[in-house]
């Protein structure tokens, strides 16, 4: 009996998943894009939550089909978020028990027996629970996930299960024990098979006598230590077959529980972050995934729920329609909002990609295989490595990642060299990406480099431009415009020198 | 013909002594020690070795000869055991586990043989011998007695009650699977990766006597097959032959070899067998790499840069230079245990491999160690230098390593040509690691090797040495192509 509520299908395995969650281009990804901040809103102090999030969320899903699929999880979670929180709770409390019940490291054979016992009792009324709390939400849920769970949960906590399971726990509270056994190396006893409790007395007594004249019964005086001592040897070694079968039942239904509130915890966490985003009034919603290729995104009002999360008043979304093109260009003031910008259609990108809302109005994306990010780097890597190097470096890694239908957001790309260099570089590079399929967001200083792709790119470029308001102030909104002559460094000049600016002939304050 | 053992220093220098110590890691190996460390000084012997490595590279075979030396390994371990036994039932069952293991892993070994293409002098003798022995009336009696006595023991099973404080053995009449049936009925909640939690179980190292007070009892059930049991040892007493043994130990030597060259060769490094002339000849050798160096690396042995040398027979000078730390000790270092493993019939590490059989090899590496005692450690040197040019012969190798960098420039230089000088009255061949480009002079007898250094800041080091003249500037090239970030790169690094 699995969950699967992330997964439709069964072979996606969690070391996998955080594996590739771990990656170094998946975590040069999260720091880019601020996933940190998202992650803290879904864990509301969990650090359990935290972690499925960071496990769940950069791993992007590969089908549609697999993204409706959470889609519709998330939905009735959304509908009904006190049963989502009381499924995770009753998984969340048995993990708990069960560690506390079995304590530091503790092998003996009897007291893992009885321990094991107690660990099973403790799980049989969290499966209970859990059925009773799966009655009452099926009638509600619509979701896929959740009624094919329902349905097994039903199917295998029946009663006939309980009552069996119930009546192994009893017989094995017993102190005596059956096994057969077999000679092993050096002719001692190995191969120890549990044995049923002989049903009545008189079946045992005739055992007895039948044994006494062929085998015979060992009796040992309860107050020889030493014999009793010995006995307990053979004892564990009798015992171990019957610790070895309640731990591994124990722990096919830890596994269980384990998964599920894993499973669950993405759910709680993406409750944790929608009701923080909506107390913020960012609008949210259930993003439109299309097939790989048939167009790049579009949306309304999008904006960085990262930002939204730090506070500090309301953020202006941003419209966009990328269609066919294969490199978006966005170029334009400084401080207008470019890096904010990018990060909000990536975190998009990976959110959708994890089946969950959108800061948006609406958002519509093809999948993408992977999203990949350049950004600039505060820390300077290595002294010795010069900045140029380093930032190749990062390149050349992301290029290892990326494959045709990769994603790949850069942000600044070669400022740390002279922009002939810069352009000639990002000529090759880019040219690259694009023509081998990847999609390319670049934001960008190089107004050489965009002025010639106006001209000669052998595809569909997209230019985007911070829009300025009425009076030529930044609005942090990004709209597609065509690129201006030279980036708004007169204007900086201008603002810090406090003299009227050339271009648009008014006077602007420069704003970080 | 066996020379003397290798030059103590210059198994160090070598890390030979760290390849050999890992060869003879496992005790009963140890005697395996001087083996590897003595050059053979005739062809044929380098040959008759070979010829084993040679029928070994099939895997079955080799498999088949593993298991043998293991199993034969296996019954020496349960006789010593069973000799320090008290109880008699416990004593006779190891007695008849060692026979049984032997007698298994010569029928097994006997088998492989008889299909296996053997072209080697030596395994064609022991298929001979060891068929011999296997159809010899002590053998087959042997075999007989030890499946008969065991087949009745591992038939024995039985019923086993404890309470409190008593214990009843009993026949096994028609057992069930308690424990089974408690997983199948837990089975619906399986996961991946759920296992049974281990259990500590204490064993005392020999029976206890209520293990004692059981097996009685079990032997009152099964009369007959403890009878059997009882008269085995007054027929076997020492079930292994002794010359099987022997031929199990020698087999040692190849089979820890193999084992040692596997990881390499599955990280991508190989392994041949050297052609060897004997007496001053050329060098031809394709993908070298330093075995102690690929050793240490583990995992990441197949990263390491192999090189190509190759030398005239008149050349008798190798001069290695370039950047520091770029390799031309570890090239050093490759050659000179390539010289010795091939004196002991041994596969060599590169690709491919002509050499002249090494008498000996030896090495005058610069001390890193005792710098305050300069003087002292000059004169060290030079009674080294000294006994080395006494010892050596026109077939062998000597490794001058930045000799003599403890005194002036113009001092190690007059030295190193001072010693060069008499090694090269010699004849022996001779490489020379130095910082001193003016050792590789150009003159018939000597070539010039010099490590590359990757284009662009940095200069990364290619480990990769090339014949020619002696250089050390870095060439420019752009970052971009460093990073493989050129059009060209990216687009191959993401064709699909």
């Amino acid at each position: 009996m699995r969950p699967g509520l992330l997964f439709e299908r069964e072979h996606d395995d969690l070391d996998m998943l955080a594996a590739r969650a771990g990656s170094g281009p998946a975590e040069a990804m999260a720091v880019d894009l601020g996933l940190e901040r998202l992650y803290d809103a879904m864990a509301r102090g969990d650090e359990f939550l935290g972690d499925v999030a960071r496990t769940v969320v950069p791993v992007p899903l590969q089908s549609i089909e697999g993204i409706r699929y959470r889609q519709a999880v998330l939905a009735d979670c959304l509908a009904n978020p006190a049963a989502a929180r009381a499924l995770y709770q009753v998984a969340a409390e048995a993990i708990d028990v069960e560690r506390r019940i079995w304590g530091a490291g503790m092998r003996n054979p009897e007291l893992v027996l009885s321990r094991a016992i107690e660990v099973l009792e403790v799980f049989l009324r969290a499966l209970v629970e859990l059925r009773t709390l799966a009655a009452r939400s099926q009638a509600t849920c619509e979701s896929q996930g959740f009624d094919a769970f329902f349905t097994q949960l039903n199917a295998d906590v029946d009663d006939e299960f309980l009552a069996t399971a119930r009546g192994h726990l009893a017989n094995l509270r017993s102190r005596s024990i059956h096994v057969t056994a077999r000679l092993g190396p050096g002719n001692r006893g190995t191969g120890y098979v549990l044995q049923r409790r002989p049903e009545s007395g008189q079946r045992l007594r005739s055992r007895v006598m039948a044994a006494a004249r062929a085998g015979g019964t060992l009796k040992v005086l309860l107050r020889d230590q030493n014999a009793m001592n010995t006995l307990a040897e053979v004892r564990a070694l009798a015992i171990a077959p019957a610790a070895g079968a309640l731990t591994e039942s124990a722990g096919h239904i830890l596994a269980f529980f384990r998964r599920l509130r894993f499973e669950m915890g993405f759910y709680v966490g993406c409750l944790n972050l929608h009701e923080s985003l909506r107390a913020r009034d960012v609008p949210l919603c259930i993003p439109e995934p299309v097939a790989t290729g048939s167009g790049g995104a579009a949306f309304l009002g999008l904006r960085d729920p990262g930002l939204a999360l730090l506070g500090g008043g309301a953020i202006i979304g941003s419209d966009l329609n990328v269609g066919p093109a294969s490199l978006v260009l966005a170029t334009g003031v400084s401080g207008g909002g470019k890096a904010t910008f990018l990060r909000a259609v990536g975190l998009a990108q990976v959110m959708l990609q994890a089946g969950m809302f959108v800061a948006a109005e609406a958002f519509r994306a093809d999948l993408r295989s992977s999203v990949l990010t350049h950004f600039p780097r505060k820390e300077d890597a290595a002294m010795e490595r010069g900045r140029l190097d380093e930032e190749l470096a990062r390149l050349s890694v992301l290029v290892d990642a990326a494959t045709p239908h990769s994603l790949v957001l850069m942000d600044e790309s070669f400022a740390s060299t002279n922009e002939r260099e810069a352009a000639q570089v990002a000529h090759d590079v880019i040219g690259a990406l694009v023509d081998s399929g990847v999609r390319v967001w670049f934001a960008t200083h190089l107004h050489q480099y965009a002025a010639d792709l106006r001209q000669t790119a052998p595809w569909p470029v997209l230019f985007v431009a911070p829009a300025l308001g009425a009076d030529g102030e930044r609005t942090f909104r990004m709209t597609d415009a065509p690129p201006g002559p030279s980036s708004n460094a007169m204007d900086l000049f201008a603002s810090a020198f406090g003299v009227p600016d050339l271009s648009t002939g008014t006077q602007t304050e420069h704003s970080g | 013909m066996v020379g003397s053992a290798a030059d103590p220093a210059t198994a160090v220098d070598l890390h030979l002594d760290d390849v050999v110590a890992a060869l003879c890691a496992s005790a009963d190996r140890s005697w395996l020690r001087p083996v590897y460390l003595t050059p053979l000084r005739d062809a044929d012997a380098v040959a008759y070795r070979l010829e084993v490595f040679r029928d070994l590279a099939s895997p079955g075979l080799r498999e088949a000869c593993t298991r043998f030396a293991a199993g034969i390994g296996a019954a020496q371990a349960q006789l010593t055991h069973a000799a320090r036994l008290i109880n008699r039932h416990e004593r006779n069952r190891w007695l008849a586990e060692a026979a049984m293991s032997y007698c298994t892993s010569v029928a097994d070994l006997v088998a492989a043989l008889a299909i296996a293409t053997i072209s080697s002098r030596a395994l064609g003798g022991v298929r001979e011998a060891l068929q011999h022995h296997v159809d010899s009336a002590g053998h087959t009696g042997l075999v007989a007695d030890t499946t008969s006595v065991l087949a009745g023991l591992a038939a024995v099973t039985y019923r086993l009650d404890i309470d409190e404080n008593t214990l009843t053995v009993a026949r096994d009449d028609g057992a069930d699977d308690y424990g089974a049936e408690i997983l199948a009925t837990f089975a619906r909640f399986r996961q991946a990766g759920a296992a049974p939690l281990p259990v500590d179980v204490f064993r005392t190292s020999d029976m206890n006597v209520v293990e004692v007070g059981i097996l009685e009892r079990v032997v009152r059930l099964h009369p007959a097959v403890f009878a059997d049991l009882d008269a085995f040892p007054g027929l076997h007493r020492d079930p292994i032959d002794p010359g099987v043994a022997a031929f199990a130990n020698e087999l040692a030597f190849y089979l820890a070899y193999l084992e040692m060259m596997d990881p390499l060769v599955a990280a991508g490094l190989a392994f041949s067998h050297p052609v060897l002339e004997v007496g001053p000849a050329g060098m031809r050798v394709d993908g070298l790499f330093d075995l102690a160096l690929a050793r240490k690396r583990g995992d990441e042995a197949g990263a390491i840069v192999a090189n190509d040398v190759a030398v005239q027979p008149w050349e008798r000078r190798i001069v290695v230079t370039g950047a520091n730390q770029g390799g031309k000790t570890t090239l050093a270092r490759a050659l000179g245990l390539l010289h010795h493993l091939a004196s002991i019939g041994a596969p060599v590490p590169a690709r491919a491999a002509s050499l002249q059989l090494a008498d000996s090899v030896y090495t005058l590496f610069q001390r890193l160690d005792d710098g305050a005692r300069t003087s002292g450690r000059l004169e060290a040197d030079l009674g080294r230098a000294r006994a080395i040019t006494d010892a050596i012969s026109p077939s062998s190798l000597v490794i001058l390593n930045e000799a003599f960098s403890a005194t002036t420039v113009a001092d190690a230089l007059a030295l190193n040509r001072a010693v060069l000088a008499q090694i090269a009255a010699k004849g022996a061949m001779c490489v020379v690691v130095t910082f001193l480009t003016e050792l590789a002079a150009p003159d018939a007898s000597t070539v010039s090797f010099v490590g590359g250094v990757e284009p662009g800041e940095g200069g990364a080091r290619t480990y990769r040495f090339e014949r020619r003249p002696p250089d050390g500037m870095a060439r420019a090239h752009s970052l971009v192509e460093r990073h493989q970030l050129d059009y060209a790169s990216v687009a191959k690094r993401l064709a699909p």
